[in-house]
This record gives structure tokens, sequence and C-alpha cells, in this order.
């Protein structure tokens, strides 16, 4: 696989303080094997924080809202499934 | 286990929209509203109905607000009346932290039971093990007589149906010291002649229902009033909170309007020096060993639990101490707000410590960073003071202030640290009147030291390699 997948995590306050320090935790941890397919970045606010529930992230452009540790990481490998 | 628990982030979005509707001065009539705006109709509801969700909001609210909430005329008043009395410093609320009692959902006394799952086997080894003879067979199936059962938990343990589970009781589970316990109706309450303040049973609790007593709206006067000065000492433990450079989460507090923020790290030097002379002075008057007490939860406990102990607990005072009174040196009419991850100092600083004037969590730092639109992480940094060293800073971690003391002391001591007030170490801890294990001992109520505090916002494991990459500066 030569594209890397982009992952970002927003770690403006209110998405840190609200479960963002959870997913950089859990991100920070993640096994070389999935890391190897991620271009991970930490962001300031993405500016939904007050409409969409946080904590936010980007991946390949998609957003989604109140992401739990657990299912980012479902989201990460999903990702990397669709693209091999 | 701090994110995967949506009590949890309640409450912070609870501190979060208190401190937004005061920055648009907006309060008193807002925070009617908070608990229909996060209960909508539209969400299903978590206890019976909707109605009884924001009920529970309401009560939520009105501790955070500064009030006790074991009032019945609580009924009768409005949101905005204890938000304008709270605006008019007429909260009084005297617990440190109370049980919200429309949300304790007042769980089954905990115990042992028997579920369908039990097919009655031949081998029936519960009724084997079971030391009391607690346990029958009716219908075909094992069933525990709860008045003998004493809790070992053996037949749990054996079943190879699974078919035995245990039902706690959380907060009670918990509690280091027994000071939760269940009042006629069900609910808890708490003893305050046992409570150490760890802060265990309100991280605990599935509903939230144990809150500690919040001093928002009084810092939140003091730092909008111009004719007042507020400095602002946050606990070493800060450095493993947010995803910034010591230098940029100074900056970032500042920015709430402190007039100036000052390291609680420069009180540690204070603390390291005193103690290291204060232990080099007692083990040449030939005492066994010496414990730290800058932690106030294991204070408390010796305190209320190990009284034996006493004699041996230095009497050098707490970073928070030093910290808050270099400030008052320099500035006497300033107002002292110490920031932590810390219940117990909440009782500390009211208690022993008048240089305070208020503790504010680091979740309610949150709330204001929040609030006021602070992203921490694009804030210019601020210089940091040279007399602070990574010993100071390093008081965040257990081991910390162990590392300190060797460091000013040499190593020809025996040193330990104990993290953690649970059954094994407080027993050990009692073993040293009779046999140290060390000559200097460091406690912490906190597995891992205060940067996993009860109200810390990182966890743990991130918060600590954050720690360290400031450290390592
Ligand atoms: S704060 Fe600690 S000591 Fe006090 S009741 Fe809760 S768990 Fe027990
Ligand atoms: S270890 Fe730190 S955060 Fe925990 S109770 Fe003691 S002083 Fe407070
Ligand atoms: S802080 Fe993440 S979108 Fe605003």
């Amino acid at each position: 696989m030569t594209n890397k997948i982009n992952l970002k995590i927003c770690v403006g306050t209110m998405c840190y303080v609200m479960g963002g320090a959870e997913l950089k935790d859990a991100i920070e941890t993640l096994p070389a094997e999935l890391t190897e397919h991620l271009n991970i970045t930490y962001s300031p606010c993405l500016g939904c924080c007050e409409t969409q529930r946080p904590p936010l992230i980007e991946i390949n452009g998609k957003r989604i809202a109140g992401v739990s540790k657990i299912n980012l990481i479902q989201i990460v490998k999903e990702e990397i499934r669709n693209a091999v | 286990m701090l994110y995967d628990n949506f009590a949890m982030l309640t409450k912070r979005e609870l501190l979060i929209r208190i401190v937004k509707l005061l920055k648009e001065k907006n309060l008193v009539d807002g925070v009617k509203y908070i608990p229909v705006e996060m209960r909508p109709r539209s969400k299903n509801p978590i206890k019976c109905c909707v109605h009884k969700d924001r009920y529970i909001l309401k009560h939520k609210i009105i501790s955070i607000l500064g009030f006790e909430i074991t009032d019945e005329e609580i009924d009768l008043i409005p949101l905005s009346d204890f938000a304008q009395k709270s605006l008019d410093n007429k909260n009084a609320k005297e617990n440190i932290l109370s049980v919200v009692h429309e949300a304790c959902s007042a769980c089954m006394q905990s115990q042992y039971f028997v579920t369908n799952m039990c097919r009655g086997c031949e081998g029936r080894p519960c009724l084997m093990n079971c030391p009391k003879a607690a346990i029958s067979f009716k219908g075909g199936k094992a069933c525990i007589t709860q008045e003998d059962c004493v809790g070992c938990g053996l037949c749990f343990k054996v079943c190879p149906y699974h078919a035995i589970v245990y039902t706690p009781v959380p907060c009670e589970d918990v509690c280091p010291v027994k000071a939760i316990s269940k009042s006629e109706d069900g609910t808890e309450q708490i003893d305050k002649s046992k409570c150490i303040y760890c802060g265990k049973c309100m991280q605990t609790c599935p509903y939230g229902a144990i809150m500690e007593r919040s001093k928002i709206i009084d810092i939140y006067k003091s730092i909008t009033n111009p004719d007042k000065k507020i400095i602002a000492i946050p606990a070493p433990a800060i450095n493993g909170q947010f995803n910034a450079t010591p230098g940029q989460i100074l900056a970032a507090i500042k920015a709430i309007g402190f007039d100036e923020v000052v390291e609680v790290a420069l009180g540690a030097e204070d603390t390291s020096r005193n103690e290291a002379a204060e232990f080099k002075e007692r083990m040449e008057e030939g005492k066994p060993f010496m414990t730290t007490s800058c932690c106030p939860a294991y204070v408390g406990w010796v305190d209320k639990h190990a009284p034996t102990l006493k004699p041996f607990v230095s009497d050098t005072r707490s970073p928070m101490v030093y910290a808050a009174r270099r400030v008052k040196e320099k500035y006497p009419d300033a107002e002292v707000v110490f920031i932590g991850p810390c219940l117990a100092k909440r009782y500390e600083a009211e208690m022993y410590v008048p240089e305070v004037d208020y503790v504010m969590s680091f979740e309610e730092l949150g709330a204001f960073l929040i609030a006021y639109d602070i992203d921490v992480n694009a804030m210019e940094e601020l210089p940091l003071d040279p007399e602070v060293t990574k010993y100071g800073r390093g008081y965040a971690q257990a081991g910390g202030v162990m590392g300190a003391i060797v460091h000013a002391v040499g190593p020809e001591y025996k040193t330990t640290n104990i993290e953690g007030l649970d059954k094994k170490n407080q027993m050990l801890l009692k073993s040293f009147v009779k046999k140290p294990e060390a000559q200097f001992v460091e406690v912490m109520a906190c597995e891992g030291g205060c940067v996993n505090g009860p109200c810390s916002l990182a966890p743990l494991t991130l918060a600590k390699r954050q720690i360290k990459k400031a450290l390592e500066k």
C-alpha cells in the first residue's frame, strides 16, 4: 500500500476534555502494524464542537463525531482494510 | 477508565455550560434551560423517563452552584434563584463531598447471588466449598441464604458455569476506609469522621451521584473583579494534563484572567529542602523512619485510621502551602487559587491553609478554558521560573518526592514509595511502626501519584508520557 491514511485527531480544548485525551492515549500506543499505514496529526479545534458531539476526528477527510477509544481503533482498522 | 464513563462526561458538560453562562453574564436566566437542553425528548432516557433525568441534572447543577442537596425545600425553589443566591455569595455548602440523593440509585446491597444459569450439577462445588453452609438446593438449583453468607466469594470462584454473580455497591467497594454506607432509605451517606477525601467513590459511582463542592462561581467573580488581584498556583501534575508544553499551559491559565500564575512546583522546592533537613535531623536523633506529608488523603488516613503512625509523619508543609506563602508574601492582598487533580486538597486548604483562598480542580480548569475559547496548544509559551527544577516538577508522580529527597540527602538511606491506600498497603504501613521497611517512605493515596488524582483530565498512561516530556526540557 503506498498511500497512507490521513488521521487527524482534534485536540482542541473542548474535544480534548470531553474524551480526546483518551483518543490521543490510544493512538500513541497503537501497534506498529497499524501506525505504519497512518499519517497521524493532532489538530486544533476543527470548529464543529458546538454543533457536534466531541471528541471529533477526521479520517481521510471524513469527519466523525463522538468517537470513543474503542470505536476509533475499529474505524482505523476498517479504513486500512478498505484501502488495501 | 475516565471516558468510558458517561457520568464523568455529564459532570464535565455541566461545568462547561455553567462557566459559559457565567462568562456570558447569563447564568441566572440561562441555567434553567440546561436540563432540557442536555436531556431532550428525542433522546432515550437514562432512568425511567426524561423528567427524572432532568430532575437529577437539576440537583447536580445545584451542587455545582455550591448548595447542599439534601434539603427538601429544593423542589420549591427554581434553579434561577439558586444561581442568583450563589452569585450573591449566599452559597454555604458545608460538606466537601456529598451524595446527590436524587442521582444515587440506591444500589442493591452487595451480595453473591445465584442466577438461573445454575444447572444444579452433580459436582455442586459451591455446596462443597462454602465454609458457612450458606448454600442449599431448592428445586435442583443452588440458593444462598444471605443471613449466613460472609461474602468470601468461594462459590463464585468454583462454579464451572459462572452461574454465581457478585453485585457490588461500587462506591462502597472502592472506599478504602468504609466511610460510605447505606442510610435507611438505601441511598449512600458519607461519614465525615472517617472520610479521607481520597475521591475514589466520586470517581467510581456510575451515576455520578457523589459530587464535590465547587467554588467556580466565587473564582469567576474574583477573576472578573478588576479591584482584586488573583493568582493561580497549578499543581505539578498539570504538566501531564494537556497536549502542550509547561510554558503554554501557564499561558493558557493566565489567559483566563489570572494576574499571575506560579507553579506549585516552586513550593515543592521548599518542601524538598525542609523535608530533607527534617529527615536528616530525625535520623540523627535515631528515629527509625519518616514518611512524607504532602498527600492530604494519606495524612487524613493517619489522623483518622492509623494514629500510631502519627509520630513518623513529617512536619514539613506541602508544596501548595509554600507556594501560596510565597505569593502572599509578595502580594498580601491577592487571592490564591490552587489548581489541582485532588479532592483532599480542598480539605487541606480549608482546614489548615489560610493562604489558599480557593481550590479548583483540573476538570473545572478545563471548563474555564473551553468557555473562554482558549486553545492550550496554540498559546505563546510563558517563561518558566528558573528556580524550579525537575525535582520540583517531579512531585507530580509517585516516586517524585522520594527522588527529590535522595537528590538532597544522598543515596546512603533506604527509601521506598507507596502508591495507593488499598488494604494491603494500609497493613504494610501500619506494620512499619514495628518494623519499617525503609527509613524514608513516600506515600501517595493515588496509584501513580497526583497525575492519577480523582479530578484529572488525561488518562494516567498519557499523563505520564506528557510529564516525562515536560521533565526532559
Ligand atoms: S472520598 Fe474516599 S474515603 Fe471518603 S467516602 Fe469516598 S472513597 Fe471513602
Ligand atoms: S496522591 Fe496527590 S492527588 Fe492523590 S490524594 Fe494525594 S495529594 Fe491528592
Ligand atoms: S475542539 Fe474539537 S472541534 Fe472544537
